[in-house]
């Protein structure tokens, strides 16, 4: 058994104290430890974007993260975004189908929260940019970008 | 394997200085978690050292100072960074996601010299210094050429951290730009990377000096001096161009990997040179 060490970080709010071994990334953290399944593992090296998490604020990729560097820091996962902002992405992304398999979703929502909290009306160009860490196999893009352009009132160029 | 999350700048020099080689310096941790996760590289100690706030953040005053904990998103953004040193914002903002570029810093990049590092060449065309500091014998400068000894090698000595990096200021009536030849848009390690700096003189058609650098095509990335000189004090005739492509190439080793082959790399690279020159002669000119 390898030693485990103590972490305490704000998690969707809510202090949480877990243990973690050696370098085990945030995303097993999540997912093992704290059973937050949302957070999704894809590439495990900062390639896909399944995995994306809000770290005080800031889209991170957690299967690239030291779980241990999250002490003391603020962590938002997929399950945690239940704000209005975050609610109207998701609808908007259901009403564009801009979910075929799903795996690739909570990254994107996540990465779009983080984006339209800082700045209130991106362009298409901004929102492609943002989600260039994302990957979807599945949809074009095509879809989720429009979705973004209806939560931020904009007229979708592809519709 | 031990891990300390440092935030206290005595402690972490005190820790590099007892552990020594044994020590890898972990800022963002995109590379280097996956180097030792992977077994590239064998640590006995990760020092994670992403939280020193004191190296974290850019000042500008006629040059700028950029800390080496900065991370790479921040300086793609920076409104000053944009407007004056051009090509370290593009290459910040090409290196990787956003993900990435929220979590790796400038100092990660340069020391992690790899041979296609994003912001190794725009540090170059900006004559850059990198910042050290040890418990041992404090703080020292060095020019980033000098610094950059061999592919994944520096001239870090053990106990040292990089603290930050200096730009001097810039010659009036120049421009920069860094070309990033990729397969994809973006998510990509540059095929070939190339940055420029051009300065013309007040009839805005001789060039009064440019800096090139290339990454991507050597095991470490240089500035082709010979090319320099070749147009320095020269109306950029095509032929002036071809003949400073032509001693660029001479400087690279070209090879084939996954990304590209050798031959496209050699293809690419002159005419990626041609573009920045043009690029940088458009931004002189201005709107």
């Amino acid at each position: 058994m390898q030693e485990t060490h103590p972490v305490t970080a704000t998690i969707n709010g809510r202090e949480e104290t877990f243990e973690v071994i050696g370098l085990e990334s945030l995303m097993d953290a999540l997912r093992n430890r704290l059973h937050l399944s949302g957070t999704k593992e894809g590439c495990r090296e900062g390639e896909c974007g399944a995995c994306t998490v809000l770290l005080d604020g800031k889209p991170i990729n957690a299967c690239t993260f030291i779980a241990r560097a999250a002490e003391g820091r603020e962590v938002e996962t997929i399950e945690g975004l239940k704000d209005e902002l975050s609610s109207r992405i998701k609808q908007a992304i259901v009403e564009t189908s801009g979910v075929q398999c799903g795996y690739c979703t909570p990254g994107i929502v996540v990465m779009l929260s983080g984006l339209l909290r800082r700045v209130e009306a991106p362009d298409e160009a901004l929102i492609r940019e943002a989600l260039s860490g994302n990957i979807c196999r599945c949809t074009g893009y095509a879809q989720i970008v429009d979705a973004v352009l209806d939560v931020v009132g904009q007229k979708a160029a592809t519709s | 394997m031990d891990f300390h999350a440092l935030t206290s700048l005595d402690e972490t020099l005190e820790k590099l200085a007892a552990y020594g080689s044994d020590a890898t310096l972990v800022a963002g941790g995109t590379s280097a978690r996956y180097q030792i996760m992977s077994g590239q590289v064998e640590a006995k100690a990760v020092l994670h050292i992403e939280r020193l706030s004191e190296f974290a953040g850019m000042s500008l005053n006629g040059g700028a100072r950029l800390g080496a904990l900065t991370h790479m998103r921040d300086i793609a953004e920076d409104p000053e960074i944009i407007a004056r040193f051009a090509s370290l914002a593009m290459a910040a903002g090409k290196c990787g996601g956003w993900q990435t570029q929220n979590t790796a810093t400038i100092g990660g990049n340069v020391c992690g010299a790899s041979p296609s590092a994003d912001l190794i060449a725009p540090l170059l065309v900006q004559d850059a210094e990198i910042e050290l500091l040890s418990q041992a014998r404090g703080s020292r400068r060095a020019a980033l050429t000098d610094f950059l000894t061999d592919a994944y090698k520096t001239d870090r000595a053990p106990d040292e951290m990089a603290t930050a990096f200096h730009l001097p200021a810039q010659p009036a009536g120049s421009a920069d730009t860094y070309i990033k030849i990729q397969r994809r848009s973006a998510m990509e390690r540059p095929i070939i990377g190339l940055a420029l700096r051009l300065a013309l003189d007040e009839s805005g058609e001789n060039i009064r000096e440019v800096r090139i650098a290339v990454c991507g095509a050597a095991p470490v990335p240089f500035r082709p001096s010979e090319a320099e000189a070749l147009l320095s004090g020269q109306a950029a005739s095509d032929e002036a161009v071809r003949a400073a492509a032509e001693a660029i190439s001479a400087r690279c080793t070209f090879k084939s990997d996954a990304r590209a082959s050798a031959s496209y790399r050699a293809a690419v690279l002159p005419r990626a040179f041609a573009h920045a020159l043009s690029l940088c002669r458009a931004a002189i000119a201005g709107p």
